[in-house]
């Protein structure tokens, strides 16, 4: 059994995250995501900058696909998570502020992202995804 | 519904991120190793092993695609539906190849990562799906990302 924190330098920021959404009406939506935040042995974070369709879908639709790289060996990990619940102050806020903050100074654009919250899912599923 | 850029992005050695969804609205994510652009179809190359996401599309399920040049990160997401998943042909593993060689060097010039090491992510065995392209959108990153093209 692989457990989150046997993959714990996959949310080291250093390869973007892929997560698969979808709508109530079952319309797929892919993209990118810059870092995925492990929060304990069952629990990850997004950060919830815009009101972007993954955070739309995610509100109709509460589950999401991850793919996770390793940035050492490049073995891939796909994750199963389900929406458990929103932060808007605390420790964890604070720590995804911290990180958006310094990738928007790395990328010259101050300003532009803005947390509005620290979103908590549960990983149902875990496995890896080398090759697929 | 793309224009010769958005094509021409699409079919570069950007990052590809494929999202499909069975029955139960369960969606799932992989990997696209090559992709062609005829009209308003796209032939995916994706990993045989991606059990899920070959089901989804065997189904004729609705598919998104989103590809994103590593350095500057301009992206591009196209949505349609699968209407065939396919055996790849010598042509579809001769695209998937030369989509493998610009890809890992754009990660290699863009951090340095080894390419060799880059390769264990590739797939032993690919299906090459037929889709639809149904709607396009700008996915590059900020507060612009998701308009409709």
């Amino acid at each position: 059994v692989i457990r989150l924190r046997d993959i714990a330098r996959c949310f080291d920021g250093t390869v973007p995250a892929t997560i698969a959404t979808a709508s109530a009406d079952g319309t797929p939506n892919v993209t990118h995501l810059s870092r995925v935040h492990l929060v304990d042995d069952d629990h990850v974070a997004l950060s919830n900058q815009f009101f972007s369709k993954t955070m739309r879908n995610l509100a109709e639709n509460p589950r999401a696909s991850l793919v996770l790289i390793d940035p050492h060996v490049f073995d891939a990990y796909r994750l199963t998570i389900e929406y458990e619940r929103t932060e808007k102050r605390g420790p964890l806020f604070d720590r995804l502020h911290h990180d958006i903050e310094a990738i928007a100074a790395l990328t010259g654009m101050q300003g532009v992202f803005k947390l509005r919250s620290a979103d908590v899912y549960r990983v149902v599923e875990l496995e890896l995804a080398t090759g697929a | 519904v793309i224009g010769t850029e958005e094509a021409s992005l699409l079919e570069s050695g950007g990052s590809a991120v494929v999202g499909t969804v069975d029955a139960d609205l369960l969606p799932d994510s992989t990997r696209a190793w090559g992709v062609q652009v005829n009209g308003d179809r796209l032939r995916l190359l994706l990993p045989a092993a991606s059990t899920r996401s070959v089901a989804n599309l065997r189904a004729g399920g609705p598919v998104a695609l989103t590809v994103t040049e590593v350095l500057h990160l301009r992206s591009v997401q196209v949505k349609g539906r699968a209407v065939a998943v396919e055996e790849p042909t010598p042509d579809d593993l001769r695209r998937s190849e030369r989509y493998r060689t610009e890809f890992f060097q754009a990660v290699h010039d863009a951090d340095g990562s080894d390419v060799t090491l880059l390769q264990r992510m590739a797939p032993d065995a690919l299906v090459a799906v037929e889709c639809t392209i149904e709607a396009a959108f700008d996915q590059t990153p900020g507060p612009g990302a998701g308009r409709q093209l």
